[in-house]
């Protein structure tokens, strides 16, 4: 927080937005490890038939490179959107990742601050009605959807490239995008990725129930009870 | 910032062209494959082995030496075997497909289907004189 009239120091910013700074590095520097570690494993494939390894450039324009990034964005995104959709309604005692029992739904109006009961500081779709209530009131949602379906249309055309590259260099025929779909392949490295965000929502969801990282607003606090649910720390 | 939008729906166009091509320049991709087996079938059928083979995967190029029990620019205009297939194939060898994915290919003429793989700047054959088998990898005359 900046006092009024305060011009903000770069170091408050810094520390202001240090979460989304934290992923974001760590994101771009998994993108770029994922370059030349998968430059690296093609090259091998290259190399064993007798052909010239490709640079890291037109490795990183190049379907295999792609598939591997979007089939892993598109589970990720599934997750969250998931977790998002699925907290509305559904509730686990004791949990810091769900609301209180009794609060399970859309809850009300006045809850929410929207419409009538909107503050001075709400955003302005919350105090609109109709349809840009609608919207702003799914806007997570939706937004998350459309990444996830945007990243699963990517793997899939990826795929069917990358699939294709496999089966001409085993001197089999080419698939195009909509046999693909039906292929094993895409299926598998589709539900293999699902399988793990769940597991990963469900160990976040019950093992916070019974176990703490003191000061993490994903954890309760240390001290909280078991029994306690929708409390944060 | 008026010019960010367009810019950003060139970038993702760009992307996806090239998710979908594999790789960068479709057209002229598909024509440098298409270009390759041209020059092989019209190497094979000029008696020109040296062209030929200069256009075969070493590995591929190779195997047919092994195969024939001579040099490549000899086996592969002159074998009785791989040769004359070559030559039988080359007497119809118009491009009626064209298919590129990633650093991959194939070609499929009216006597020939035809694998090619990038390497570098250039296609080269990996595979030629194949037939098609349900269900399994063609069955080539020239591979590695």
């Amino acid at each position: 927080m900046t006092r009024a009239g305060t011009p903000r120091r770069p170091v408050g910013l810094l520390k202001e937005n240090s979460l989304s700074l934290f992923f974001a590095l760590i994101f771009l520097a998994s993108l770029v490890a994922q370059a030349f570690v998968g430059t690296a494993f093609f090259n091998r494939e290259q190399l064993s038939g007798g052909l010239e390894p490709v640079g890291v450039g037109d490795y990183v324009l190049s379907s295999a490179y792609w598939v591997d990034i979007t089939e892993n964005w598109q589970s990720e995104f599934l997750q969250f959107l998931l977790f998002v959709t699925a907290t509305v309604w559904f509730v686990q005692k004791g949990s810091p990742e769900s609301k209180a029992i009794e609060k399970a739904g859309r809850e009300s109006d006045k809850d929410q601050k929207v419409g009538q009961y909107a503050e001075e500081s709400s955003p302005p779709w919350a105090r609109a009605r109709g349809w840009r209530l609608s919207v702003y009131s799914n806007s997570l949602a939706l937004v998350m959807g459309a990444i996830f379906l945007g990243s699963w249309l990517a793997q899939s055309l990826g795929g069917a490239v990358a699939y294709s590259e496999e089966q001409l260099r085993n001197l089999q025929d080419p698939v195009t995008w909509t046999e693909y779909l039906l292929l094993p392949d895409f299926w598998s490295r589709t539900i293999q990725n699902w399988q793990s965000e769940f597991l990963a929502v469900l160990a976040m969801v019950v093992l916070s129930i019974y176990l703490r990282e003191r000061g993490s607003p994903e954890s309760k606090p240390v001290g909280t009870a078991h029994q306690s649910t929708g409390v944060q720390g | 910032m008026p010019s960010s939008a367009p810019r950003t729906v060139a970038a993702l166009a760009a992307l996806a062209g090239a998710l979908t091509a594999g790789c960068a320049g479709p057209d002229a991709t598909e024509a440098d494959a298409e270009a390759a087996v041209t020059a092989f079938y019209a190497a094979v059928e000029a008696g020109d082995g040296q062209a030929a083979c200069d256009l075969l995967l070493p590995d591929a190029a190779e195997s047919l030496e092994q195969d024939a029990e001579a040099p490549c620019a000899t086996a592969v205009v002159d074998d009785p075997n791989v040769g004359q297939e070559l030559a039988h194939r080359a007497a119809d060898a118009a491009v009626t497909e064209v298919h590129v994915a990633g650093t991959q290919a194939q070609v499929v003429t009216a006597s020939d289907t035809v694998f090619l793989a990038r390497s570098g700047e250039r296609w080269i054959i990996t595979a030629a004189a194949c037939t098609e088998r349900p269900e399994r990898p063609y069955d080539c005359e020239v591979e590695a």
